[in-house]
């Protein structure tokens, strides 16, 4: 688990769960998109509860390993402020079948973005804004 | 008693700085805050939902502060 300023490295969280008695590893990578309903977005702006932030994650980990068989749980974010095309989240899990692997990461990033306490502010050429949660 | 309150997101915008104070009656609970944010800060009111987390977890309504307590506001989470 990680909240970090610096630039996530996708490579990196692939090494990270990697295991020779996983037969795969499912990777969720977020990245920030250009536009939101038309409206052109030249950042994103993140912002965290980190002491929250980090126990939620923990939270999240916990109930990963009580409903499915996974080896590793890597989840990364970035905070501060993100440019079209970077990446603000990476989820990495690690699993002896794919299904665990896929269903778990699907769980982990669901329940992020509901329960842990990090905020994004859409920065458009002419203001900002909060954005609202959507499914 | 007075607490210190710390807003996150679109509540810190609404109330227009990152940490306050509020007085409250001792013994007060988590809604009984909700009910004097929502005096003191009417915008609060027209989120879709604003959970009030004591000590870094989220508080169910019942919930008793302390005015050692570490509270904070945390309206709808969005990261990812």
């Amino acid at each position: 688990m990680k909240l970090t300023y610096g630039a996530l490295d996708i490579q990196d969280a692939f090494r990270s769960v990697s295991a020779n008695d996983s037969g795969c590893v499912n990777l969720f990578v977020g990245t920030v998109r250009s536009n939101t309903n038309g409206r052109e977005v030249k950042q994103l702006v993140f912002e965290s509860y980190e002491v929250m932030a980090n126990r939620e994650m923990k939270k999240i980990a916990q109930a990963v390993r009580r409903k499915w068989n996974v080896k590793n749980i890597l989840i990364h974010h970035r905070l501060g402020s993100l440019k079209v095309g970077e990446i603000p989240i990476i989820i990495a899990i690690s699993a002896a079948r794919r299904s665990d692997a896929i269903e778990a990461t699907r769980y982990t990033i669901d329940t992020f973005k509901a329960t842990v306490p990090i905020w994004k502010k859409e920065v458009y050429g002419d203001g900002a804004e909060w954005v609202s949660p959507h499914p | 008693m007075k607490i210190r309150i710390n807003a996150f997101g679109v509540s810190k915008d609404i109330i227009g700085k990152k940490a306050f104070e509020l007085t409250v009656q001792s013994g007060s609970n988590v809604s009984d805050i909700r009910v004097l944010l929502a005096t003191k800060f009417p915008g609060l009111k027209g989120l879709p939902t604003l959970m009030i987390a004591v000590n870094a977890k989220y508080a169910s309504d019942d919930v008793i502060i302390q005015d050692t307590d570490m509270v904070a506001l945390i309206p709808p989470t969005n990261g990812g």
